[in-house]
């Protein structure tokens, strides 16, 4: 017999047994006992579990004839949740995009930081690096060049000078080099952003041409791509070095995503009309839920706290 | 405008769902701890479920949001435990690409659809009497003792045949990923 099938069978012997009615204290301890033995229990039970939420979806498990009418309607569930949900074409605005679970990440990582615990740190050359929030670095540091991999967040760097080794931040394809200046770099699932307080960088992406970015500008490239754009935004990048996050006429949505980067719970916006309302306003990075609460005070808009996930609606 | 509450408005509706989130939040975490021994990542995965069920439930009508949600979850989860079974073999996690998994950030909206769609085949394949007791148990949520009263069966052959449906699903669920 096929391993793989008789650990199927063995997961789905266990749910079968606790259908219909709880584990007893005994059983859910030998469930538990069995599934900790081998991470393939836990994946082929993983698999019988989706295999019975798939059941409990399925217009065609619902239209099987049974020998008895059903107790429960399913039927009836079904209409009520089309009723609440049939006219909503809007779509939810997650403002910010999944965010990976890290371990792995932070176990191949030289510094990283956790959520809302932004660090700064003194680096060998005697370079200043800030770790924002949730962000995460490789560093190392050799006789021709100095390099620092951002494989997640942001950091910021004011580069000790020291011609002979250029230091170069690299995100994903975009490669981010210096001689001593001071500049940020943003990563995310959507792209790097790298911004110049002092001095000047050079961005290179993919095999496109490089650009050289002095005080003040900022550079966007999105994921895959070879060029860079230019462009604003400075606006949110200034702020979270000092902790404090100050903005001026800047989108809803985009300030919302800002927050989201120090809180362990995410945001959700669910109209997105609301998302290019302006906003006005300066914002404490240390206590990220207060300046949410204010956020939408600032916006007249409702905030509902469900579990890990803040909501915010007209 | 008006002050009564009217439950098509979309923020009425988005309450519900939310409601919903809320009132399974706890069962969610406590089922996702059973199925990775990982308090932590329980967490993280019924938040990430979560906001794929609100946004979802935005585009479209959710059947079984409830459903949907913990089937997400699970999926969530079959990811996750499939990369740290790559990782503790190879102790490398970036090339990870197995040919059954979803890839890492696949689209789990397409893999929960196609997943309803492989069960929904599935069925014909059940025989009659598994199928009975399938849709029994999990459809319209029998108990094994009142299925093996209704169908009169031993209540061991209860369980034997929704054991059996149970891993033809599975299987079916999981052969374009495993030979």
């Amino acid at each position: 017999m096929n391993p793989t099938e008789s650990l199927l069978q063995q997961a789905a012997r266990w749910h079968a047994i606790a259908s219909g009615r709880n584990l007893s204290v005994d059983e859910s301890a030998s469930l538990d006992h069995w599934l900790a033995q081998n991470p393939r229990h836990r994946l082929a039970y993983a698999d019988i579990c989706a295999a019975a939420f798939a059941l409990e979806q399925s217009p065609a498990a619902a239209a099987q004839p049974v020998a008895r009418p059903a107790a429960r309607s399913a039927a009836r569930t079904f209409l009520r949740w089309s009723l609440a949900a049939a006219p909503l074409l809007v779509l939810a605005l997650v403002v910010a995009g999944p965010r990976v679970v890290p371990t792995w990440q932070n176990l191949n990582s030289d510094l990283y930081t956790e959520i809302g615990k932004p660090q700064q740190r003194t680096l060998s050359d005697g370079s200043v690096l800030q770790l924002d929030t949730d962000s995460a670095v490789r560093v190392s540091m050799r006789d021709d060049r100095r390099d620092i991999e951002l494989v997640r967040g942001r950091l910021s760097i004011a580069v000790a000078k020291d011609p002979a080794r250029p230091l170069h931040v690299t995100s994903g394809g975009v490669d981010a080099m210096a001689v001593g200046t001071r500049f940020v770099v943003d990563r995310s699932d959507s792209g790097t952003g790298v911004g110049v307080h002092e001095g000047i960088v050079r961005v290179a992406a993919g095999k496109g041409e490089p650009v050289e970015l002095s005080a003040g500008q900022h550079a966007f490239v999105a994921s895959g791509a070879d060029q860079a754009s230019l462009g604003r935004r400075a606006n949110l990048e200034e702020g979270w070095t000092g902790g404090v996050l100050s903005v001026e006429q800047v989108p809803l949505a985009e300030v919302l995503a800002e927050l989201d980067r120090y809180l362990p719970e995410r945001i959700i916006l669910s109209n997105d009309a609301e998302a290019a309302r302006p906003i006005t306003a300066s914002l404490p990075l240390d206590d990220p839920a207060a300046a949410l609460h204010v956020l939408a005070q600032t916006a007249q808009l409702k905030l509902r706290h469900i579990p890990r996930v803040a909501y915010i609606m007209r | 405008m008006s002050a009564t509450p009217d439950r098509s408005t979309p923020d009425a509706a988005a309450d519900s769902i939310a409601d919903l989130y809320a009132s399974c939040y706890s069962e969610l975490v406590a089922y996702l701890r059973r199925l990775c021994g990982d308090a932590g990542l329980a967490e993280d995965l019924a938040q990430e479920a979560g906001m794929r069920l609100i946004s979802q439930s935005r585009r479209e009508a959710i059947a079984k949001p409830r459903a949907f949600l913990f089937h997400v979850a699970t999926n969530l989860a079959r990811d996750q435990l499939r990369r740290r079974m790559v990782s503790d073999s190879y102790a490398i996690d970036s090339d990870y690409d197995d040919a059954g998994g979803h890839a890492p950030g696949a689209d789990h909206i397409a893999s929960v659809q196609e997943d309803v769609a492989r069960v929904s085949a599935a069925l014909n394949t059940l025989t009659p009497r598994a199928r009975d007791v399938l849709v029994l148990a999990r459809i319209h949520g029998h108990t094994q003792k009142e299925i093996a009263d209704q169908l009169k069966l031993q209540p061991k052959t209860v369980e034997n045949h929704l054991t059996r449906a149970l891993a033809q699903l599975g299987a079916a669920l999981t052969g374009r990923r495993r030979q």
